[in-house]
């Protein structure tokens, strides 16, 4: 006697993404801070882009509107067009 | 072997408690006596017709394959190739099928039959997988005896901590059969993986969480206000707040389907109460890959992640229903989504009147809103039982006048802190009409930085 | 995350060292395995001063993972 079960999870598994590969220097280039809207996590980046910028680093500021969702394109597209490496901070 | 079926003359599928059936059983005879008839299968008992060499087609595989929607058929074959059939008692026909004369005399000249028994809901799905193409795309697990599927579902992490129900193709099958959409639509993209969820995997999902066929349309409805962008169900499945997601119903729906909004609403103790919210919970977690400690980072939880459903009281006419309010036409069924963090009953067992309520109400909203955090309110569900609609009625209040003064008084000296923002306050009506108690369901943030509430109508 | 990255800009997330087991089951699901560098736990209830000191103390970290070829 045979019971056949159904499979109730995702078909597929995401395709395998390689991370880009880093710059190999920051210096010169500028690094967008992207606040993803947790409390007190704008603070850690004021402070990072503060040391950022004593190692001669260029900064952009940049925001999520809201936590809770995923960012909006027009928030990426701007960040990405902007800068050329990208903080995004701070999930906890 | 029942399953061969003969490949020229005659074939009779019959049952026993069918009264045409047992008309016609002289008719049987004499073509069998005649040496027309090729074989006789009966759906119930392989005895009957008496005394006639019968074939035994209690488990229907014949039925099936042969199509049989009607009892007494008479089909002929002619070099295993069907050419004609006779559904019911003709004589006319059945003298034509046969090439013979004087069948019946003594019987009516027509009589229509019974129906299948291979087309019982239940059977007709589980003759589908056993005998026929499922159609279906999911890829199947075989256990074999004595292997125990809960067991395994669970092994396997398809459950949610409680015992799953066995999603086998049948079951499926039959779930599928009450929407109209194909098993392939792809309904939306589940989070957090952002996988695409097929109705078919809505399905199966359903199943397991213990739903009814006919649940499913609300199902589909809860998953289409859930995959609106403005309930944020990827926040609510990751938050540390520990969110679950609560569906309203209402409409004739309700009835249909036996939902409870009476007795212990809120509680156990009705299946399409317990399950159909409880399929959201499976799909994110199956579908999503949504799970405790890993991309789900509650805190603590609450109970009601398990999935919170119920109906609202629409018994009284002067109370404006949920749906209604939120732009529903008047008569239809509807859902709406409300994602929450934990319930809080309170009560007020001396009021007598509704400024009286307000006062008592708006001191609990209060209370659920933590002055130490960075954002007041966040939206609330309050559920208002029998007695308190009895004292709000009695003062000659609706719906809008609810909402209105617990706006009013829950917005601090001046109006300055209201507590909540256009819409962030959900009034409904539930539970029994005996009690001066009422329920508040926290929600997880409110309006558009947070999750909003979504309403949708139940295809049916 | 992903969609910074499938815009070809290098990108690190930073998240509470008590989210480790999250982004491993995130990475799993996605099929990417992003940057991030861990910050102490707690952050919300921290004063000023603690939050520099988060801060510095990931500066480093951060510089290393976005030139990281």
């Amino acid at each position: 006697m045979t019971t056949i079960l159904l499979d109730p999870t995702a078909a597929h598994a995401a395709p395998a993404r390689q991370r880009v590969a880093g710059h190999r220097s920051l210096e010169g280039l500028t690094v967008g801070l992207l606040d993803i809207g947790k409390r007190q996590g704008d603070v850690v980046l004021d402070h990072l882009e503060r040391l950022l910028g004593e190692r001669g680093i260029r900064t952009g500021r940049y925001a999520k509107p809201t936590f809770t969702k995923p960012a909006p394109s027009a928030v990426i597209d701007r960040v990405t067009a902007e800068c050329d490496a990208v903080v995004e901070g701070l999930a906890d | 072997m029942s399953s061969e079926i003969p490949q020229d003359g005659l074939v009779l599928v019959v049952r026993e408690n069918c009264p045409t059936c047992r008309l016609i059983a002289p008719v049987a005879a004499d073509l069998e006596a005649r040496g027309a008839m090729a074989a006789i299968y009966a759906q119930d008992n392989p005895d009957f017709p008496g005394g006639l060499r019968v074939r035994d087609d209690r488990h229907l595989e014949v039925s099936f394959r042969l199509a049989i929607t009607i009892v007494p058929t008479l089909i002929h074959f002619q070099g295993g190739v069907e050419t004609a059939r006779v559904i019911g008692w003709s004589r006319q026909e059945w003298s034509n099928l046969a090439a013979l004369d004087d069948l019946g005399p003594g019987l009516p000249d027509e009589r229509p039959g019974c129906g299948s028994l291979s087309e019982e809901p239940g059977w007709a799905e589980e003759l589908q997988a056993r005998h026929g193409e499922t159609g279906l795309d999911a890829a199947t697990v075989t256990l074999q005896f004595p292997e125990d599927p809960f067991e395994i579902m669970d092994v396997r992490g398809w459950s949610d901590g409680l015992p799953v129900v066995p999603p086998t193709p049948a079951r499926v099958l039959a779930m599928l059969r009450e929407c109209t959409l194909a098993h392939d639509h792809v309904l939306g993209s589940i989070p957090p993986a952002g996988v695409e969820l097929t109705v078919e995997k809505a399905a199966i999902n359903a199943v397991m969480a213990g739903c009814r066929p006919a649940y499913f349309p609300v199902v589909l409805a809860a998953l289409d206000a859930a995959l609106d962008p403005d309930f944020a169900w990827q926040g609510l499945l990751s938050t540390t707040m520990g969110a679950g997601v609560a569906v309203i119903v209402n409409g004739p729906v309700v009835r249909r389907i036996g939902l409870n909004s009476g007795f212990n609403v809120l509680g156990h103790g009705n299946r399409a109460n317990a399950t159909i919210a409880r399929a959201l919970v499976l799909i994110a977690m199956n579908v999503g890959g949504a799970r405790p400690g890993g991309t789900d980072r509650s805190t603590q939880g609450h109970p009601g992640k398990h999935g919170l459903c119920f109906a609202e009281d629409e018994s009284d006419p002067a109370w404006q229903t949920l749906a209604v309010s939120r732009g529903i036409e008047e008569g239809r069924s509807a859902v709406t989504v409300f994602g929450f963090c934990g319930t809080s009953i309170m009560n007020d067992e001396t009021a007598r009147t509704a400024e009286d309520l307000v006062v008592s109400l708006a001191r609990s909203l209060e209370a659920m809103c933590q002055i130490r955090s960075s954002r007041r309110g966040g939206g609330i569900l309050l559920v208002i039982a029998g007695e308190f609609w009895r004292i709000f009625r009695e003062s000659g209040w609706n719906r809008a006048r609810i909402e209105t003064a617990l706006h009013d008084a829950t917005a601090g000296p001046g109006g300055k802190t209201p507590m909540f923002g256009p819409g962030d306050l959900l009034v409904t009506h539930a539970g029994s009409h005996a009690g001066l108690f009422s329920t508040i369901i926290q929600g997880w943030g409110s309006g558009p930085a947070g999750s909003q509430p979504v309403t949708r109508e139940v295809e049916t | 995350m992903l969609d910074i990255d499938r815009m070809d800009t290098p990108a690190v997330a930073l998240v509470s060292e008590e989210f480790r087991s999250g982004v491993a089951s995130w990475s799993g699901l996605h099929g990417y395995d992003p940057a991030v560098v861990y910050v102490r736990h707690p952050i919300q209830p921290l004063n000023e001063a603690e939050l520099r000191g988060r801060a510095e103390d990931i500066v480093d970290a951060v510089i290393g993972a976005l030139t990281r070829t």
